[in-house]
């Protein structure tokens, strides 16, 4: 097999492109236009936002809540303002000095640890860090100083995550000191108390390459996982905030869901597990799996395993029984947050011939313990799932509003 | 290719049109997914408008969009979820015979491809349907040229396992 030819042949003949150019620069247009006319009416938006705040209740501990197999009709769900509308805080659309903004997670006053996107009209981007955003009082505060960043230049500042441990945030820098590139983990305390300071390199594990952009955490420390050369898992590393050199685990891998590990290493498995382990770190709880043989693959999280089958998506518990049908619109699942409580995924019309209906892709949010969803459609929109364990955010933009919905708050 | 000189939107128009196609079979090889193919190139796309009058200057747009496309797709499976299906479980039973068993190997490297790291999926593609040389790669990939070389041999390693038969590189070096 000549790998050339098969690569040029196996993505000959796509599908016609659902891209959409003119709406793209359309809404690019719109959206530098309301940037700068926000930064012009920061007071108002501020005071805006602040009345339809909503006031979120203690989040109530639902984490491994019961799963129930009542499937939703995918096709017809409400947005998620209309499904969990006490749950969501409506924030302005960008930070004071108008530029947009990534949320971390949420803090106990009412405020938030962001990430600011960087500035469209600037030539280079900055090593800025994550800040502390009150929007309330429309005030940011920054948690690091790049003086600290000892010749570091030049790297990823952006699209790097920032969580939330405890008391401190710790975010991922990339850059280049000395002519080579450089990977480190940074902390500082939320309440601006002590400087920043750089908690570990992770350049050796990331072999000078460009793949470490995850980490997860538990209540004290972060974890991520060690590349290996052979495909199996290597294994992760767990940082203590307090210090000292990070432990070795080996055997496990990140699952994107904060506090749980996995054996299931997903990189580059050559054959699909049939079964494995889950592990979260903090409680110590352990979760086996097993898979149902009626999907050609699967996901499991702590809470049920999901799977293309033939004739569409499949779920089922965790020790392989119980499959139940997805419907023929789920096309993915593409994250769990919660504990897997929520599974989030994609949705799309029904195939016809071959082809889909329409260009519209759309994220759903699926409540594994009540079985309530919604769904809205996805775009450019910075929709994610941030927080922590404890709570958990799902977060997107709508126009001027930047919408946050807290899943540990809803009952 | 040389500077994209005025930095308008219809030079940004005319670079779109004479590079989607490639744009989006290097998604596609990258995640698997034409749907998520074009979602990845949309989203590269309007990070390189937003810049456009700066990217324009650029000496070589193309690796600037490559990078962007490569970090738009990391960072998507970052913020969503770390584990992928591989391409073909979604498709359709395997075929056989003429055209469709054509289908079918099209599927299975693309499947293999999924199975790889992100990184040694990246050289693959960089590199052999790119048609990148190791420096460029590397200057894309923010790595040395050294580590390019040894995920590349690793990465083709994993493909001669998984596909079961030899993989040919043509005249290229590893």
């Amino acid at each position: 097999m000549n790998l050339i030819d098969e690569l040029r042949a196996a993505s000959a003949d796509p599908p016609p492109t659902r891209i959409d150019l003119d709406g793209l620069m359309s809404a690019e247009r719109r959206n530098m236009a309301r940037r700068r006319w926000v930064v012009a009416c920061a007071a108002v938006f501020t005071v805006a936002a602040s009345v339809g705040v909503v006031r979120l209740a203690s989040p109530p501990d639902l984490g491994n809540a019961p799963v129930t197999t009542q499937v939703p009709d995918f096709a017809h769900l409400n947005p998620p303002e209309r499904v969990w509308p006490n749950a969501i805080r409506s924030l302005p659309g960008t930070l004071p000095d108008g530029r947009a903004y990534q949320v971390a997670a949420a803090l106990d006053d009412g405020t938030y640890l962001v990430r600011a996107e960087p500035d469209p009209a600037k030539e280079t981007t900055d090593f800025e860090g994550p800040m502390v955003y009150d929007p309330v009082r429309a005030t940011t505060r920054h948690l690091f100083d790049p003086a600290l960043l000892n010749g570091m230049t030049a790297g990823i500042s952006t699209g790097l995550p920032v969580k939330r441990v405890g008391g401190e945030a710790v975010w991922l820098l990339s850059g280049v000191r000395a002519g080579k590139p450089v990977w480190e983990l940074w902390a500082a305390p939320l309440d601006g108390g002590a400087p920043a300071r750089r908690l570990a390199s992770l350049t050796e594990e990331t072999g000078g390459g460009m793949v470490m952009t995850a980490f997860d955490t538990t209540g004290d420390a972060v974890y991520w996982s060690i590349p290996s050369a052979d495909g199996k898992p290597a294994g992760i590393r767990i940082q203590p905030l307090s210090g000292g050199a990070p432990r070795y685990v080996p055997g496990y891998d990140l699952t994107g869901i904060d506090g749980w590990v996995s054996t299931a290493h997903t990189e580059a498995q050559h054959e699909q597990p049939i079964a494995g382990e889950l592990w979260n770190m903090v409680t110590d709880k352990r979760v086996s799996w097993r898979v149902s043989g009626a999907s050609e693959s699967h996901i499991c999280d702590p809470t049920a395993c999901y799977g293309p089958a033939k004739g569409g998506w499949v779920t089922h518990g965790l020790d392989g029984s119980g499959v139940t049908r997805l419907g023929a619109t789920f096309r993915t699942l593409s994250g769990a947050a919660f504990d897997g409580r929520f599974a989030i995924g994609i949705i799309s019309p029904e195939l016809r011939d071959g082809a889909r209906r329409d260009t519209t892709i759309t994220q759903v949010l699926w409540d594994r313990s009540t079985d309530k969803a919604a769904s809205r459609p996805i775009g450019f929109d910075g929709s994610a799932v941030v927080g922590t364990a404890e709570r958990p955010l799902y977060t997107w933009r709508d126009g001027d509003v930047y919408n946050v919905l807290d899943l540990s708050a809803i009952g | 290719m040389g500077a994209w000189c005025l930095g308008g939107v219809e030079d940004f128009r005319a670079y779109v049109a004479s590079r989607l196609d490639g744009l989006r079979r290097t998604a596609y090889l990258l995640c698997g997914d034409w749907h998520r193919a074009d979602d990845l190139v949309s989203t590269a796309l309007m990070k390189m408008y937003r810049h456009w009058r700066r990217v324009s200057m650029m000496d070589n747009i193309d690796a600037y969009a490559r990078r962007t496309l490569l970090r738009t797709w990391l960072n998507e499976r970052r913020r969503g979820w770390r584990r992928e299906v591989p391409a073909g479980a979604e498709l359709p039973d395997a075929a056989h015979g003429g055209h469709e068993r054509g289908v079918t190997d099209r599927l299975t490297v693309v499947a293999a491809l999924a199975e790889l790291s992100p990184k040694r999926r990246a050289v693959i593609v960089l590199r052999y349907f790119s048609d990148l040389s190791v420096e460029q790669t590397a200057e894309i990939l923010g790595c040395s040229t050294g580590t390019v070389k040894s995920q590349t041999a690793r990465a083709l390693e994993a493909l001669r396992v998984r596909l079961a038969q030899d993989v040919s590189v043509g005249g290229q070096d590893r």
